[in-house]
This record gives structure tokens, C-alpha cells and sequence, in this order.
């Protein structure tokens, strides 16, 4: 097949649909005569066409309408319904990320640096600026900080108006401004509210601790009463630790253990002391903070064994 | 014409449930699948006849669904092939992607020509089959192919073109046979 026979397979489909203009439709009549290719082409495609004509219609069948009916009767509720879980899902999504951007923006804000402001004799206020601790450390506070007052900014007197505005005239109103992290992981948190003073000619706003929540976080504790599952926790002790130590001997007739973690969301247990009850075990614990309790490597359980009773009973020492 | 009238949609699916039925069966292949699909295009649009503004036929709206879902068909076969219990070979679904391979001789048995027809034409990618049905069964105009896949007069042309020398390389082979 030639090239300009190749370009006229193209216009070939046009031509049995009568689709060709008129000079190219009698060009091509034209190459017709002098090609057979071309000719040959053309019949196939004639040939085709009557072949794709003939392909039987079907019937679908009685019934089909009554069920094409049906269904569309019966869809809209299912539509409803996925259009309803779907404002559902969009709902769920919108809250959860109302969520996350609110707790992102109770998040501490402080600097770890707070400045104090003194008033000195002249009048003019002075800033220092004194190191203290972040608030977002996680460390039991000292009866002494309790009553500490930071102040944050001096103002000028018409941006404290502006400031005080929204706010009722008494020159004092505390807003709940959470400054401290609010995890339960922590022994203790704080909480802090906006106070905005006026003292010596000048609006203060400063961030008072209005209260100490100790959070006790409850210690778990592990009662292994058979030698399958203490094997188990004994060499996942093991590995934890890079040893092999073998197995202690334990008649669970008799005997059982209590497995303390000594590592709980931060918090580091000891047990102190077990006392055997008539109907319990009662395991006396410690709990430290971090860096507080002993050092070096701390494995993850602390083990006792000791005689077998229905219960165990946590007692947190001070 | 809508949801707030359902005796018009009822008079719609009397007139061109058949014409629906038929192009999802020269599409597909498949009686049972074909019912199904035109079910699915009347249930959608009933779903979206307001978007319907009657600015075409009625019939152009219903096949261009009836291709969608035909399409996004295809692609769940495509994408998850029937396993039997009983073999760890994928059965053959009624319809399938284009067979760069298809076995001709196999179709013949109920109807020679129609059998042959069936088989070159599931050779054929999606838009290609549409569009030989549209217009080598059907007989539609290319305006109303245009409107129907929504392209224009110069596109159909070339893909009609494209189509049938694709389809006829296929059937080339037995076109002296069929010869009546």
C-alpha cells in the first residue's frame, strides 16, 4: 500500500458514510478506479458494516420496565440515606478537626523566659528578665511557686483600655487563658488565668496560677499465676534488657508473681513493700518522676513473688 | 420533567428502557449484566435529573450514563477478576477489556456472523466499541454521536475512522467466509 493510498484509508470511513466533501468524494472515486488496494479496502469495510447491522437486538425480557422501576422507587431512600452518612462522615471530620486545632491552640504559649515587672521608686516600669523553667515541663511544683505571679507585658495605657474593653469596668477580669499542658501523663499540671491589673499608673496583664490538679496516675500491675505466661514475661524482660538470665523458680501451686511496670506513661514505680493479706496481696509503691529515682537502666518490670491470693491490692506511698 | 414528576420519568423508561437495554448488551455482551447496567443508568438518572435541563434528548443523557457505568464496570473487572472455588485460574467475565488475541472460532457456535462480530468488537477499546455501535448498528448521525460523547464532528470522524480499521483488521481474517 502506497502512501497516498495509506492517507486514503482514512478518508475511507467518511466516504461510505457520505461524510467526504464534494471534491474530495469524487477524487476518491477517482483512485477507486486506478486502486484496487483501496477497492479492496472499501469492500471489507461495506462487508463490515452489513455484519455489524445485522448483530440482533435483544429483548430484555417482560418485566424489565416494572423492575427498572422498582429500583428507582426504592433508590431514593438508600440515596437519602447515603446522603445523610455522608453529611454524617463530613460532620465527623469538621468536629475532629475543630478538635485538633483547639487543643493545638491551648497548646502553652509562654516563653520560657517570663518577665518581671518591678515598679521601681522613679515611676518608670523596669523589665527583668529572669530565667524560670517552661511551664510545659512536667515537674511537681514547689509549695513556694504556688503564690509566684508572672507578669507578661506592660502596656500602655490606651492599648489597655482597648484591652479592658470588651471586659466589665472593675479593671480586674480574669480570663481563662489554659497556660499549662493538660495531660493526663503528668503528676501534676497547673493551671493559669489572665489577670489584667492596673498598679502604679499601669495596666499589667499578668498570668496567675489559680490551681494545682494532681493528676495520680493509677499504677498497673501484672499478676502472673502460671509458668507459661511468666516465661514469657521473664524473657521479654530478657530481651528488653539484652540478658539471659534464667528462669527463677516459682510453684504456682502456691505461689505467684506480681509484675509492677516500672515505666508508665512517663512515670517511673517501684514497689517498696508486699504484705501478705488472708484474701489479697498488698503491693506499696512509689512513683517518680524521670531522673528523680535511681539511675541507670531501669528493666521494665519489677518482680515479687509471693503467696498465692484471690487479689491485689496498689497502695501509692507519698 | 423530574423527581416531582414520576410519571414523566415512568413514560422515559417505557420509551427507551429497550434502547438502553441494547447498547449496554452490544457493549457488554451479556444479557444479565446488560439488564442490570440499564437499571443502574435509569436509577442514576432519576438520581440527577435536575442536572437535566432537556437541552439534549433524552436519549443522549441515558447512553452517555449507560457508558459510564458500563466503563467503571470494566475497570472493577479489571481490577478484580472473578476467582472460582474451584480453580485458581480468573473465569472469564462475559465481558472484558480489549483482547489484543481474540479467538474468533469460539463464537460461532450460536451465530456464525454475529458470533464473529461480538468477539472483533470486545477487541476494541471502550470508545471505540461505543462508537461503531453508535453508528454501524444503530445508525446514529455524528451529530448525535458527538452529543452522545460529547465531542466534536472532526473527532468522531477520526475515531469512527480509527475504529472501523482496527475492527476490520480483526475481522479480516473470516470476511471471506462470511461472505454470503
Amino acid at each position: 500500500m502506497n502512501r497516498i493510498c495509506r492517507k486514503n484509508q482514512k478518508l475511507l470511513s467518511a466516504y461510505v458514510d457520505g461524510m467526504l466533501p464534494e471534491r474530495a468524494r469524487k477524487f476518491f472515486d477517482g483512485h477507486l478506479d486506478s486502486c484496487p488496494e483501496c477497492r479492496k479496502a472499501l469492500q471489507e469495510l461495506e462487508l463490515l458494516r452489513e455484519l455489524l447491522r445485522e448483530f440482533p437486538e435483544k429483548h430484555p425480557g417482560l418485566g424489565f420496565e416494572t423492575a427498572i422501576l422498582s429500583r428507582v422507587r426504592e433508590k431514593p431512600e438508600v440515596a437519602a440515606l447515603r446522603s445523610w452518612s455522608r453529611r454524617v462522615s463530613y460532620g465527623l471530620a469538621g468536629l475532629a478537626l475543630l478538635l485538633i486545632v483547639t487543643l493545638y491552640l491551648q497548646k502553652p504559649v509562654l516563653p520560657p523566659q517570663l518577665e518581671v515587672v518591678r515598679t521601681p521608686a522613679s515611676g518608670h516600669p523596669v523589665v527583668e528578665r529572669k530565667k524560670t523553667a517552661s511551664v510545659s515541663e512536667q515537674k511537681p511544683l514547689a509549695p513556694t511557686e504556688q503564690k509566684a505571679v508572672s507578669r507578661l507585658d506592660v502596656l500602655a495605657d490606651k492599648d489597655a483600655e482597648k484591652m479592658l474593653a470588651p471586659f466589665s469596668a472593675e479593671g480586674k477580669v480574669k480570663s481563662e487563658t489554659p497556660a499549662a499542658p493538660r495531660t493526663a501523663d503528668s503528676l501534676a499540671r497547673t493551671e493559669y488565668a489572665a489577670v489584667l491589673e492596673k498598679e502604679a499608673g499601669k495596666h499589667v496583664v499578668a498570668f496567675r496560677k489559680t490551681a494545682e490538679i494532681s493528676v495520680d496516675k493509677e499504677s498497673r500491675v501484672l499478676v502472673i499465676r502460671n509458668k507459661t505466661e511468666w516465661e514469657k514475661t521473664w524473657n521479654s524482660q530478657n530481651t528488653s534488657q539484652n540478658l539471659s538470665l534464667p528462669l527463677p523458680e516459682v510453684d504456682f501451686k502456691k505461689q505467684m508473681v506480681v509484675a509492677l511496670p516500672t515505666n508508665q506513661a512517663g512515670v517511673e514505680y517501684k514497689i517498696v513493700k508486699t504484705e501478705e493479706k488472708p484474701d489479697r496481696i498488698i503491693v506499696q509503691y512509689r512513683a517518680t518522676l524521670p531522673g528523680q529515682g535511681e539511675a541507670g537502666i531501669i528493666p521494665p518490670y519489677q518482680f515479687e513473688v509471693v503467696n498465692t491470693r484471690p487479689s491485689v491490692e496498689l497502695q501509692k506511698l507519698d | 420533567m423530574g423527581k416531582n414528576n414520576p410519571l414523566d420519568f415512568e413514560e422515559i423508561v417505557h420509551q427507551e428502557a429497550k434502547k438502553v437495554f441494547n447498547l449496554a448488551y452490544r457493549l457488554c455482551g451479556n444479557q444479565e449484566e446488560a439488564k442490570d447496567i440499564a437499571q443502574e443508568t435509569f436509577v442514576r438518572a432519576y438520581e440527577h435529573f435536575d442536572r437535566f435541563q432537556g437541552s439534549s434528548r433524552v436519549f443522549t443523557y441515558l447512553y452517555r450514563i449507560t457508558f459510564n457505568v458500563w466503563k467503571n464496570r470494566l475497570r472493577h473487572w479489571s481490577r478484580h477478576p472473578v476467582f472460582s472455588l474451584h480453580s485458581t485460574r480468573p473465569e472469564e467475565p462475559d465481558f472484558d477489556l480489549a483482547d489484543p488475541k481474540p479467538a474468533p472460532d469460539q463464537a460461532f457456535e450460536l451465530d456464525e456472523r454475529a458470533g464473529l462480530v461480538r468477539v472483533c468488537l470486545d477487541s476494541l477499546n471502550p470508545a471505540s466499541r461505543l462508537i461503531i455501535i453508535l453508528r454501524d448498528m444503530e445508525g446514529r448521525s455524528y451529530e448525535e454521536i458527538s452529543r452522545i460523547m460529547k465531542c466534536r464532528l472532526g473527532t468522531v470522524k477520526s475515531r469512527l475512522a480509527r475504529a472501523r480499521t482496527d475492527l476490520r483488521e480483526q475481522i479480516r481474517p473470516h470476511l471471506e467466509r462470511m461472505r454470503k
